[in-house]
């Protein structure tokens, strides 16, 4: 009778050992420390705005076009379409260029002009796709830490779904070899209660993280405002222009359509809820999972795709102008 | 009926002592026989006459009898399935062996991207006040100066003046301002190519940290599938045993099938570890962790601007860098024996990773081109301001709206 009260306690305490190792296994519910810095304080600077500009005179030429000096009109459609979307004034009067405006300082004070003007929008379009892309990396570094996270604790679950067996099978079966059916058996329903518990951590594991996006970009285009505090003037402008899909609407709300209709499902919602809270996409951060994550860090590479858009219409453009101007005749200075 | 073994067995073919009793209490027949294990069942000769049992066998039967005989089709599906998944393991390694063993990120050298003369200084500018410079915002103004376009800029000021008065621009204008612009374009160059090399080497570390992530589920996948042939063993075949009426096979089945789920299980749960070798001769981190004039590896306006500092602070993007990653303990908790390994290995020529060292070095990279590009909005805002100094006049109308 002692012997068989000694045995099942020391396979209770053996039960305990292994149970407390398997706690001690467990990691934290939370994504590593430097995933969490990344999450909390954004090293993604937005393009900066330019009417904030010290330099007085920046503000009021932003808003400004350039009388072009040559026909836009003799362009493109396409090409003509990014030249006003940049800000170059037509002379439709104008079928060539007089002979005072073909001097060659002139032409070359020209060239210079447009070559600048339109490095300037290659240059705003480059920084908001690299602050968009920064943006989408901290979304998807942070996803990767999460699902690191998650993984572990997945891992150690099923190690202690595993080691169950060891209830199920390794103990049972040296107890019935020592004829203890009755302990086996209860070391077989211990252990499957074990094994099952530890079964549906995996399906009940959720992990989430504080993220914060004070400049959020996709909030800017969400409500559209007539001024932009994060997107470059040009930029801005590009994207509440009519789209090439939708003449009927801008790119902006082609982009917005896409993502209200495209298969949201159980993913976070993007409209506002019932109190008029912003959702989390919009606002300026919150407790994020992987899924919202992922989501926000697809929607920043839609966006980034429509603004490159504008970077290739300029390339285009770049090619009219180079040809145009390689076609005129120069007169000489006096 | 029950056969009780006596003496050594051979695994397979047996020359024994037996004893043979029929029935509960049946006569006891003691001879010598020799026989073969056979499907769990006992066949044997007796000096008089064959007999084949298949009752309960005895506890003094070794149990590595049984084993031998229960496992060995187990044994063989085991060696096939390893056998497997070597041949799996091998095939996916080769996807990016290469790319980790090689960089293809390589850029221009650093000698070609120096090799620039200052700008040439024009005659009679010694004269213009510093007063003259276009009027510039602080972060412009410093990055004009770390460029070397501050005495230029002083220089299309003065002319722009002078040509105001007149009728158009002189050709001493359009001169100084084409090497502004070929100054400025060059530094974006500096950046573009320098992001392209980060940007490069970033995605080289996700790409074998995916393909080792790949590799580890397979492993992970193929583990976890014998395990399960552990549980199948301890629940279909103890169970059909132990109806059978084999109660020792299936106690015995079902610890080996513990030992067996336990062990693979936890091979391919808390002790896998998948690893690779991944080398980077050219590494960005390594130069940015050391304080340096010069820099074989960014180009000189880039180092400059990451090496000098932002404001009255002293610290330069660069200090910010590396301070900001000993906070959020990217190698490791400092001082840690972890966080020496990991530094001799990313701050390295390269050694053997684990995907969470190249997640890390692939993160430390993102960062590092953040900052470089911070270089570009710096140069975003410093040519609207010479641009909308530039032309403020001359050939310029209100956008119709």
């Amino acid at each position: 009778m002692s012997g068989s009260l000694c045995s099942g306690l020391s396979h209770l305490l053996i039960a305990v050992v292994i149970f407390e190792s398997l706690a001690g296994c467990l990691p934290n519910l939370q994504a590593s420390q430097r995933a969490q810095a990344d999450a909390l304080l954004s090293r993604c600077h937005p393009p900066r705005d330019v009417a904030r500009l010290s330099s007085p005179s920046v503000p009021r030429w932003v808003g400004a076009g350039i009388e072009a000096g040559i026909p836009v009109s003799l362009l493109s459609m396409e090409a003509q379409r990014t030249a006003a979307q940049i800000g170059f004034l037509d002379l439709p009067e104008r079928s060539s260029l007089k002979q005072d405006e073909r001097r060659a300082l002139a032409m070359i004070s020209l060239r210079q002009a447009l070559s600048n003007r339109i490095a300037l929008v290659v240059s705003d379009v480059m920084t908001t796709i690299a602050a968009l892309d920064c943006e989408a990396a901290r979304s998807d570094h942070l996803a990767n830490a999460i699902a690191e996270a998650h993984q572990d604790v997945s891992d150690r679950a099923l190690f202690a779904v595993l080691a169950s067996d060891i209830f199920i099978g390794v103990i049972p079966g040296a107890l019935m070899l020592s004829g203890l059916g009755i302990a086996a058996e209860a070391s077989e329903v211990f252990g499957g209660v074990t094994a099952t518990s530890f079964g549906t951590v995996d399906t009940v594991l959720h992990i989430d993280q504080d993220f914060r996006h004070p400049h959020n970009f996709l909030r800017e285009l969400w409500e559209g405002p007539p001024e932009s505090q994060l997107f470059p003037p040009v930029v801005w402008k590009f994207l509440n222009d009519t789209s090439d899909q939708d003449p009927d609407r801008t790119v902006r709300e082609v982009l917005i359509a896409r993502w209200r209709t495209a298969g949201l499902g159980d993913e976070p919602e993007l409209l506002p809820d019932a109190q008029g809270h912003p959702p989390l996409l919009l606002g300026e951060g919150g407790r994020y999972g992987p899924k919202a994550l992922r989501m926000r860090a697809e929607m920043l590479q839609h966006l980034r795709s429509e603004v490159l858009r504008l970077g290739l219409s300029v390339h285009l453009l770049k090619y009219e102008l180079t040809r145009w101007f390689d076609e005129q005749p120069v007169a000489r200075d006096e | 009926m029950a056969a009780l073994l006596r003496g050594g067995l051979a695994p397979r073919d047996f020359d024994v002592l037996v004893q043979v009793r029929l029935g509960l209490s049946g006569p006891t027949a003691t001879g010598r026989t020799s026989g073969r294990l056979k499907h769990r069942s006992l066949e044997f000769f007796t000096s008089h006459r064959r007999l084949s049992y298949k009752g309960k066998i005895a506890k003094n039967v070794p149990l590595g009898m049984i084993f031998c005989s229960s496992i060995r089709p187990i044994a063989c599906l085991l060696c096939v399935l390893t056998l497997e998944g070597c041949v799996t393991g091998a095939s996916s390694m080769a996807r990016f062996r290469f790319e980790a063993l090689e960089s293809r990120c390589t850029g221009p050298t650093i000698e070609q991207l120096t090799a620039l003369p200052a700008l040439p200084v024009l005659p009679g500018s010694e004269e213009h006040s510093p007063d003259d410079m276009i009027q510039l915002s602080p972060a412009s103004s410093r990055l004009a100066k770390l460029l070397g376009l501050d005495r230029a800029l002083r220089d299309l000021s003065t002319l722009q003046r002078d040509h105001a008065a007149n009728t158009g621009p002189s050709s001493e204008f359009l001169w100084r301002n084409e090497q502004i612009m070929d100054r400025i374009s060059l530094a974006s160059f500096d950046v573009v190519s320098t992001v392209t090399e980060l940007d490069c080497e970033e995605a080289r570390s996700d790409h074998v940290a995916d393909g080792l992530t790949e590799l580890r589920q397979d492993k992970q996948e193929r583990g976890l599938f014998l395990a399960l042939v552990g549980n199948a063993l301890i629940g279909v075949v103890a169970g059909s045993l132990s109806l059978a009426g084999k109660a020792t096979a299936a106690a015995a089945n079902a610890i080996l099938g513990g030992v067996l789920s336990t062990g693979i299980g936890g091979a391919a749960t808390i002790f896998l570890s998948v690893d690779h070798d991944f080398s980077h001769p050219r590494n960005h981190l390594a130069e940015l962790s050391e304080a340096k004039e010069f820099s074989p590896l960014f180009p000189d306006s880039v180092w400059r601007y990451l090496t000098t500092s932002l404001d009255r602070s002293e610290e330069t993007i660069r200090d910010e860098l590396l301070r900001r990653w000993e906070r959020d303990g990217r190698l490791g908790v400092p001082g840690s024996e972890d966080a020496r390994r990991r530094e001799t290995l990313i701050l390295g020529a390269g050694g053997t990773y684990d995907i969470r060292d190249l997640r890390v070095r692939a993160e430390m990279l993102n960062h590092l081109k953040s900052a470089v590009l911070q270089i570009g909005q710096d140069l975003n805002a410093l040519m609207y301001e010479i641009m909308a100094a530039q032309y403020p006049l001359t050939a310029m109308g209100e956008v119709p709206q």
